[in-house]
């Protein structure tokens, strides 16, 4: 999902929010904006969790291109 | 001193004379000279000029800046500074000291890096690169972060414990580099490149921690700051200190005050988001629950207006009373009608013994009245199943709490409709029946209205 497709997607789900707080919607348009809802902040949430949280570093391999591999960070400390 | 005299024909100068031909032959010769040393004696008079002497370790000479001079110089001289001057000879006349008026000073060293840094911030503004039709936007919310920086410095120990602790879904790419050194720079600029080569990298930060303005030397050079104006991914700049400006924070996408301030910056909207959704999903079913408690109390206000089924059993049971009244009256009457005809069958037939026919006749009768009271008990015992079926049809459209207690509401699929009839469906038609913890998904295979 590109930036813009999240950004329309937070949008919507911002929308979805407000016209269900009005509760002026009949049972079944109530329940399909509430999945709608449901289904958009899970898809969102999916998006901006999908990293690994990985640290990793380039390091120089023997007449080779930089490689990446885990950053040790034994120096960081708390 | 014969030989003194015997020179007649030479030309006797006085002391002035002698000084004027030395100040002219002197400024002829030494028009303009570029001279380093250090300053002493250093003084400024109420006139503003500026007098001085430049020493070595074998020698001084004294110098003045004219107050015309000093007006254009950024920096105050102090004792004991360096200085790298331009000035012309000349000698005081009425002293016959000569001296050096300065025309340009720089203090040596850091003051030659200032005015690399000014010359080149100068350069690169004409050439547009500091213009903020060049910046490109910083992603809200990047997922993987190329550092470019020391693996060993502050830079990179403060970066990855900010990013740490706030713990965002980010991956984190470190590119290697000396920050400072002669190698800084044009390693910095390979790094630049290099991650615009391996693609997927959202945001760079390239930095280091605070130093000597010679320390961060890498970050004010022309290589460095072509790589970052050439880069395609967006640049964050976060050298030294809040203080520290370096050419690098005028080309990159972004100056961060540290290095610090950097990695708050590329999460801190990713947290933001992530906080924004789970309020807009809290929102969300905190509405829907509130919107269901208002249905379910405007069913429960409709099942008040609805006649209890008591009260319409009831109203079914005075009704049938009432029919069988009528019907034994109906009946009575009947038999009053038949029993007429009989005493008049009777009469007419008392000679013929017709006690058998009464016999059936009457059976007959009681046969009718059986057939008739079953009847009506039957439509009373169909309105009575009328009456349950409005009842559980009424808890069916309840909301979450109600399908806890093992109701359930069906929809026709895909359309989603909910489903109020038999009708609405066909054989073979999808269903969806939404229970309280989850859905079942079904094919009609048979339709029993009524």
């Amino acid at each position: 999902m590109s930036e813009l497709k999240f950004e329309g997607a937070m949008a919507r789900l911002e929308e979805i929010v407000k016209t269900l707080e009005k509760g002026d919607l009949p049972l079944d348009r109530a329940m399909a904006s509430f999945e709608e809802g449901v289904t958009l902040s899970k898809i969102c949430l999916k998006h901006l969790e999908e990293a690994d949280r990985k640290v990793e570093i380039l390091i120089q391999s023997q007449n080779g291109p930089k490689k990446a591999e885990p950053f040790q960070a034994q120096d960081i400390q708390e | 001193m014969d030989d003194l005299f015997s020179f007649s024909e030479k030309k006797i100068y006085t002391v002035t004379e002698l000084n004027a031909l030395i100040r002219s032959e002197m400024e002829r010769i030494f028009p303009s000279v570029w001279v380093e040393g250090e300053v002493s004696n250093l003084r400024t008079p109420q006139s503003g000029h500026c007098y001085l002497t430049l020493k070595d370790n074998g020698a001084q000479i004294k110098a003045i800046l004219f107050k015309s001079t000093l007006k254009g110089i950024k920096f105050a001289p102090t004792e004991g500074q360096h200085l790298l001057c331009r000035g012309r000879l000349t000698v005081y006349e009425p002293r016959g000291e000569y001296q050096i008026v300065l025309e340009a000073v720089e203090p040596k060293g850091i003051g030659a890096l200032q005015l690399a840094f000014d010359q080149l911030k100068e350069k690169l503004r004409l050439k547009g690169w500091f213009d903020p039709s060049h910046k490109k936007p910083i992603p809200l919310f990047p997922r993987r972060i190329g550092i470019i920086t020391s693996p060993t410095g502050a830079a990179i120990r403060d970066m990855l414990q900010i990013i740490k602790r706030r713990h965002p879904a980010v991956d984190i790419l470190i590119n290697p580099v000396p920050v400072q050194g002669d190698e800084a720079a044009p390693a910095i600029a390979r790094a630049i490149a290099e991650m615009n080569e391996i693609g997927g990298i959202d945001v760079l930060i390239i930095g280091r921690g605070g130093g000597s303005l010679e320390d961060l030397w890498a970050f004010n050079e022309e290589i460095v700051a072509e790589a970052i104006f050439k880069s395609d991914i967006p640049v964050i700049s976060a050298v030294g200190h809040e203080t520290d400006v370096t050419i690098s924070d005028f080309v990159a996408d972004l100056r961060a005050p540290t290095p610090s301030a950097a990695a708050e910056l590329v999460v801190k909207n990713h947290l933001e988001l992530i906080e924004r959704i789970h309020l807009s999903k809290s929102r969300l079913i905190h509405a829907y629950q509130k919107f269901l408690n208002g249905m379910f109390k405007d069913l429960e206000g409709l099942k008040k207006r609805l006649s209890s089924p008591g009260r319409l059993i009831e109203n079914h049971f005075q009704k049938c009373d009432d029919l069988i009244g009528r019907l034994t009256v109906a009946v009575t009457r009947n038999a009053a009608g038949r029993r007429k005809a009989f005493e008049h069958l009777l009469k007419n037939l008392e000679t013929q013994n017709p006690s058998q026919k009464f016999i059936r006749l009457k059976e007959e009768v009681l046969r009718l009245f059986d057939r008739l009271a079953k009847q009506v008990r039957h439509e009373i015992a169909l309105k009575h199943q009328e009456v349950e079926t409005l009842l559980s049809g009424l808890h069916s459209l309840g909301p979450v709490e109600i399908l806890k207690r093992g109701y359930s509401i069906t929809r026709k699929l895909p359309g989603q409709s909910i489903l109020k009839s038999s009708r609405e469906v066909l054989k073979g038609d999808g269903i969806e029946i939404i229970l309280a913890d989850g859905k079942v998904r079904a094919k009609v295979t048979e339709i029993v209205e009524g």
